[in-house]
């Protein structure tokens, strides 16, 4: 590895000396085959995978590209694998620029000494366990491969790792589900990448072993002080597992964020709809001061916590998690943000309750602690904590 | 990858760089001085007589070491002839064996290509004749020439065997005295459905309508006839083919085949036979030659003439005692016992099988005939 | 290896950088095998083209109206002729799949005469098979009249009609048929029609809308290769078809090549529309197979292939392998030990019996070429297969991942051999290798060279099919492992496909063994191979040797495949039978 040890040595290149990974401004356009020759030809339509994503990873986190599927989140993450060049634009890690548009850089895949776990595990069948996890190794160039037995060494304990010590000679197609997607991330680690690369590993398992897994998954990558990309549409995994979340829409990010402030803060209606589950509410801003909004909605007035710069008469909608709307028999000793409403409907989801209350024009979705449960029809009181509330730009 | 398109169109390219493989080479082929100096060594030993005739011939063959053979005739034939042909003389002999168009072809192009490899060819007269055109082969002059009929003798190549063409029946399937004694007795209503005629028989359709014709049938004759006939038969591929059919009963009568393919079999015991109870065949029959010629480019010109001279002498018995019929008087050559031959029409094939064979097709497909004869 | 150091040097660096790239490894197998494949195939098309449009006056198209026009009967022709494949393929292709899905996807009896079933008549010359299905379905002689007569009181069957010729083509094809599939099967994951049938789905129901549907590219891929064979091919429709008048196109173009002198633009103008079909299927076949992604597979999960128990069935499934087996091997082979032994063809009777010998044996093996000719036949077998499995292998990995602009081209490219007529094909080679400095000409080079190139377009098919079912993270996955493209090709790739590679390489070994059209113009003294010698007997009326030799070959081949089982056995994906 003293390849690597020089490359460190070169001074930093990018603005950000913390970050591992760099994405900058990626642009790729889907061209089916008959869109090639029109490239150049600005009046045909064109498809953005990518229209410009940036980010950076920071060494140890697990940042997750969230999205529906076309968003772009797989095209990023294959770009930094290599397996796919995007049109424009720059990808790094530490040092060394894996693609750079500009100065006509382009790493092969092969080159690049990423570890990756695939959707499908692409495990290969005709080999063993042992085999399988082997072969990063066996196809190092020769002065850099380790010995027979060092590699043996090594193959063993990144089983051992993955809890697939006692399978090592058994045919790669005898695992079951779970086993094969262990053994693809003892495949990707046995390099002991710096970038881990995560195409939605989970996916094909059921519900219950995925959840197992995922926290599985999650000690792993901080025991060994991975850093790790992570690509996935369910926002509960990514809520669970990430240190940071991309939102990715339509080849763009939308919103980048600890998982807390994505959920609890999200900067736009599309973040907030497709992360859990929330209510709309539309409104106007009425009056500001102190790092406080008054909004004017249908059914009165709400106040809320932001810290965006707008101006009176400004179109918002708010967005109110469920579990942030507070109900109660009794009217409250704060007046802040209490309305008055009526059960409408009541659903028990086990470790919840779901009421739907109707204020006037407007109905809210509350989740509650399975020990209150109230009739429909009955008149309810709700709260809301003016920091719970996220603003979103209007409409759209 | 782009450059895959480019790739593609170097390949076009490159591939383009060859000329037709039908262009004929002209006459001009054999020019050049080895041609000129192989004419020599042919007159020369052309003219000897004598025992010195060949003993000079076999000690020049010797020297040059080996003799290069293209041949139409078949493996064990070509196989026990050129073995004779070493035990005499000595000199060994490379051979390639294939039908006569694939001979011709082989020959056309080595000499295109200015890289003669045979030095001697035998085959069937229609390529012979091509050849000869071409001005490929050198004259023989020798007293072998003699022993050959005069219609077997052509300007540069010999006869050296024929193929003769009769109908063959199944005695099992045909009562004594119900064979056909005739080419018209084909078109009887007695064979009805128990005929069969081979694809590619167009020289034997061709002899057979000039017969007729030059013994007093009208066009209309002849085309009734040969329509009656098309509708007695069904057709194969392969007078092979034909003759294991013939033996096994699956038909009755063929309306023509070799009569040395049928006499491998009757010598197997298989019940056909292409002479009458009598011993002789009435059906008038026609012999197709095969010739010898040697090469004015040859490697080896003595040893090409030697085996020219060799094969229409001491190889005549060779090819007897493979049971086909030799071009001269062999002693014990019992092939065309009881067999009355007419000519074979060389020249009327040589300048029009073309035509003939689209003639031949049209009538086994069941094609209107417009016309006819020619 | 770029690193940021090469990167931040000045553009001739690159440019050096660069140079290494276009001479890595992949570029230069690649582009070889690309460049070679192109060459092979365009040689004889570009001299069938050139010969198809030039007359005496330069350009002309007079050839199509010589071959098409006028009496040619050119429609009835081709009514025949797509009447006649398509049948054949049909019944090839029922044949085949249904033996290679019996074979691989269920616990029947008699697992090993499937090896039998499926390679035999492939091994047996056309002409011979032919002649054996006269002797046995002939409306006066045959066997299995004679013995169905007394039984139903007639004689129903006749191999001289065009159920006949289908019935003959269709069981000498099925052997393709069932390698493919039994290749596709093998590499299809059952849990796809497993969970069909789990969701409720009747048995014949996942059948129809899973089974089918997922191996619609070999489907495809393997009807589009038989019935273009049977449209070129003309053994079947010349022994069987004539009797009875009916003419096929290569009737036609047979007729054409031998009769004198040789119209080759009539020849090309047949043998380009027979070109123009194929390439429409392969264009069809591309429409048909659809999305490549969508049929792949062979994923990176890994699947059991759990054998299906038939239970009750499995009697009779077992005794449906027996007929079959009895039918395409047991009946012809038959025929032919039977042929062999005698001194000329005759139905069994005693006299028969008692004049039966081994003489046909004895001779065959004295045939003073008969050692060379094996010799030749075998290296030219194993080095065509091998040859033309490594390219068609890199060729269609091109075709199927990669989005080279003229890839499609290349596709009807390789396939355009298949079409050519065996002595055009000779003809063009010895014409370029009679001019060539390389001493090609007059070695058995170039008769590997014409195989192959006729081999092609089956190595081809098989490669392809395998390829496209391979799903594409496989590979990727060894790429972001750190492994060059060869590394991956090697051992990635050529294991995971190796079912079909292997498939084609024994089918390419088989056939090889009788191909003639073209070794009879091309070989040279010494330089003998099998098929020629079996065209000597044929041509010289030896037709009981000619059995005999084709007994031999039989059994020759049969070991010969058997060992390349065992050896391939090693390579690729294990399986359980």
């Amino acid at each position: 590895m003293t390849n690597t040890a020089e490359v460190h040595d070169t001074p930093a290149d990018s603005a950000d000396g913390a970050a591992l990974l760099t994405v900058d401004d990626l642009v790729k356009t889907f061209s089916g085959e008959k869109q090639r020759r029109r490239r150049r030809a600005g009046a045909a339509p064109r498809v953005h995978a990518l229209a410009g994503v940036s980010f950076d990873v920071r060494p140890g986190e697990l940042f997750t590209l969230l999205g529906p599927s076309g968003c772009g989140k797989t095209t990023t993450l294959r770009s930094i694998a290599g397996l796919e060049r995007p049109d424009d634009g720059t990808i790094s890690v530490g040092d060394r620029v894996l693609y750079d548009k500009e100065r006509g850089i382009s790493v092969p895949s092969n080159a690049r000494r990423l570890g990756m776990v695939f959707q499908s595990y692409a495990i290969w069948p005709h080999m063993t366990v042992f085999a399988n996890a082997a072969f990063p190794l066996e196809v190092l160039p020769r002065r850099r491969r380790p010995g027979r037995a060092a590699l043996d060494e090594r193959v063993r304990k990144v089983l051992e790792r993955v809890e697939l010590g006692d399978y090592a000679d058994r045919p790669a197609t005898k695992l079951s589900g779970g086993q094969q997607q262990r053994l693809a991330l003892a495949r990707a680690l046995v390099m002991e990448p710096q970038l881990l690369l995560l195409d939605e590993p989970l996916s094909n398992l059921d519900a219950k072993l995925r959840e197992s897994m995922r926290f599985e998954l999650k000690r792993m990558q901080r025991e060994l002080g991975l850093t790790a990309i992570y690509v996935t549409h369910d926002q509960s995994e990514a809520l669970a597992l990430s240190s940071r979340i991309a939102v990715m829409q339509a080849g763009r990010i939308v919103q980048i964020g600890k998982p807390r402030e994505v959920y609890e803060r999200p900067n736009c209606q599309f973040v907030a709809d497709f992360i859990g589950v929330t209510n709309f509410v539309p409104g106007t801003v009425a009056a500001h001061g102190d790092g406080r909004y008054r909004v004017r909605t249908s059914d009165g007035d709400l106040w809320v916590t932001s810290d965006l710069d707008l101006a009176v008469g400004t179109e918002v909608t708010l967005s109110v998690r469920p579990e942030c709307v507070a109900l109660s028999l009794e009217p409250g000793s704060s007046a802040v943000n209490e309305w008055h409403g009526r059960v409408v409907n009541r659903a028990f989801l086990g470790d919840s309750v779901d009421h739907v209350v109707g204020i006037g024009k407007i109905e809210l979705r509350n989740r509650s602690n399975p020990a209150q449960s109230i009739a429909p029809g009955t008149d309810v009181y709700l709260t809301i904590d003016p920091d719970k509330i996220a603003l979103v730009a209007a409409g759209e | 990858m782009r450059t895959k398109s480019l790739i593609i169109a170097i390949v076009l390219t490159v591939a383009g760089c060859g000329g037709s493989v039908t262009s004929g080479g002209g006459g001009d082929s054999g020019g050049g001085e080895r041609s000129a100096a192989n004419a020599k060594v042919y007159e020369r030993l052309g003219a000897l007589t004598g025992s010195q005739r060949r003993s000079q011939m076999i000690q020049e063959a010797k020297k040059e070491g080996q003799v290069t053979l293209y041949t139409s005739l078949t493996d064990d034939v070509a196989g026990a002839v050129t073995k004779e042909f070493t035990r005499q003389t000595g000199v060994k002999v490379n051979l390639f064996r294939g039908g006569s168009e694939t001979v011709l072809q082989r020959i056309l192009q080595e000499s295109d290509a200015r890289k003669t490899g045979n030095d001697v060819v035998e085959t069937n007269f229609l390529e012979m004749a091509t050849l000869g055109q071409r001005g490929l082969m050198a004259k023989f002059q020798g007293p072998a020439l003699a022993n050959v009929d005069k219609t077997g003798q052509f300007d540069n190549w010999t006869a050296t065997r024929f193929n003769i063409m009769l109908p063959a029946w199944n005695t099992k399937l045909i009562k004594a005295g119900d064979e056909p004694r005739s080419w018209e007795d084909l078109a009887s209503p007695r064979f009805k459905g128990k005929l069969t005629m081979e694809l590619s028989d167009d020289d034997w359709y061709e002899n057979v309508t000039k017969y007729w014709l030059s013994h007093g049938k009208t066009q209309a004759q002849v085309d009734q006839l040969w329509k009656q006939i098309a509708a007695n038969a069904k057709v194969a591929k392969g007078h092979t083919v034909m003759g294991q059919l013939l033996s096994a009963g699956q038909t009755g009568v063929d309306a023509m085949n070799y009569t040395y393919l049928v006499q491998n079999d009757i010598d197997k015991g298989a019940p056909v036979s292409y002479r009458g109870a009598d011993g002789t065949a009435r059906t008038p029959a026609f012999p197709r030659p095969n010739g010898v010629g040697m090469m004015k480019d040859a490697a080896h010109p003595a040893a090409a003439i030697l085996f020219y001279d060799w094969l229409l002498t001491d190889g005549q018995q060779a090819l007897v005692k493979e049971g086909l019929t030799p071009s001269t008087k062999v002693p014990g050559d019992n092939s065309l016992k009881g067999i009355t031959l007419v000519p074979y029409d060389v020249q009327g094939l040589v300048a029009n099988e073309k035509s003939w064979a689209q003639k031949y097709d049209a009538l086994l497909r069941g094609v209107k005939q417009v016309g006819g004869g020619g | 290896m770029l690193d940021v150091r090469t990167a931040r040097l000045p553009t001739a660096a690159r440019l050096g950088h660069g140079l290494r790239q276009l001479l890595s490894w992949r570029t230069v197998i690649v582009a070889g095998c690309v460049l070679v494949v192109g060459f092979l195939a365009v040689v004889p098309l570009y001299h069938l083209v050139r010969d198809t449009f030039t007359g005496e006056q330069g350009f002309t198209v007079s050839a199509f109206a010589r071959a098409y026009g006028g009496d040619s009967q050119s429609v009835e022709m081709l009514r025949n002729s797509l009447e006649f494949a398509v049948g054949a393929a049909l019944l090839a292709l029922v044949l085949g799949t249904t033996l290679a899905y019996i074979q691989v996807r269920t616990d029947t009896p008699f697992k090993g005469l499937f090896f039998a079933a499926s390679l035999v008549p492939l091994i047996i010359p056309a002409i011979l098979y032919a002649a054996a299905w006269i002797f046995l379905a002939d409306p006066d002689i045959g066997l299995l009249n004679g013995v169905l007569e007394p039984v139903i009181g007639a004689r129903p069957l006749n191999a001289f009609s065009l159920w006949g010729m289908v019935w003959v083509q269709g069981l000498h094809l099925a052997p393709i048929a069932f390698l493919l599939m039994v290749a596709a099967f093998r590499a299809m994951d059952p849990s796809l029609e497993e969970s069909a049938l789990m969701s409720g789905a009747s048995w014949a129901r996942v059948l129809r809308r899973i089974t089918v549907p997922l191996l619609r590219p070999a489907l495809v891929s393997a009807v589009l290769l038989m019935f273009v064979q049977s449209l070129e091919s003309f053994e079947v429709p010349g022994l069987l078809g004539l009797q009875n008048g009916i003419y096929v196109f290569t009737s036609r173009i047979y007729f054409v090549l031998r009769s004198f002198p040789i119209d080759y633009g009539m020849a090309g103008a047949y043998a380009l529309g027979l070109l123009a079909i194929a390439a429409a299927g392969v264009l069809l076949s591309g429409r048909l197979s659809g999305d490549a992604k969508g049929f792949q597979t062979i994923s990176g999960r890994a699947f059991r292939p759990r054998p299906i128990e038939l239970g009750r069935a499995r009697p009779f499934v077992g005794a449906a392998v027996i007929v079959y087996f009895t039918i395409t091997v047991v009946l012809p082979v038959g025929v032919l030990v039977y042929t062999s032994l005698l001194g000329f063809y005759t139905a069994p009777s005693r006299a028969a019996i008692r004049s039966m010998s081994l003489d046909n044996y004895r001779e065959a093996l004295h045939l003073p070429i008969a050692l060379t000719a094996l010799k030749n036949s075998v290296l030219l077998g194993v080095g065509s297969a091998t040859a033309v499995m490594f390219l068609t292998a890199v060729v269609s990995w091109v075709i199927v991942r990669t989005r080279a602009p003229g890839r499609r081209l290349l596709d009807v490219l390789a396939f355009s051999p298949i079409v050519i007529p065996g002595l055009v094909l000779g003809l063009a080679l010895a014409f370029v290798y009679l001019r060539s400095p390389l001493p090609i000409y007059g070695t058995l080079w170039i008769l590997l060279i014409s195989y192959s190139t006729r081999y092609l377009p089956y190595g081809m098919r098989y490669a392809g099919s395998a390829m496209t079912q391979l799903s594409a993270e496989l590979e990727e996955s060894a790429h972001v492992c750190g492994a060059s493209w060869w590394q991956t090709f090697r051992r990635v790739l050529l294991p995971l496909t190796s079912t079909g590679i292997i498939a084609g390489w024994i089918y390419i070994l088989i056939v090889s063994f009788r191909e003639l059209s073209s070794s009879i113009l091309l070989y040279s003294p010494g330089k003998e191979v099998l098929s020629v010698l079996i065209w000597e007997q044929f041509e010289n009326g030896k037709f009981t040797l000619l059995a005999a030799i084709g007994v031999l070959m039989v059994a020759i081949l049969v070991v010969l495949v058997l060992i390349a089982y065992r050896i391939g056995a090693g390579v690729g994906l294990k399986t359980d039978d």
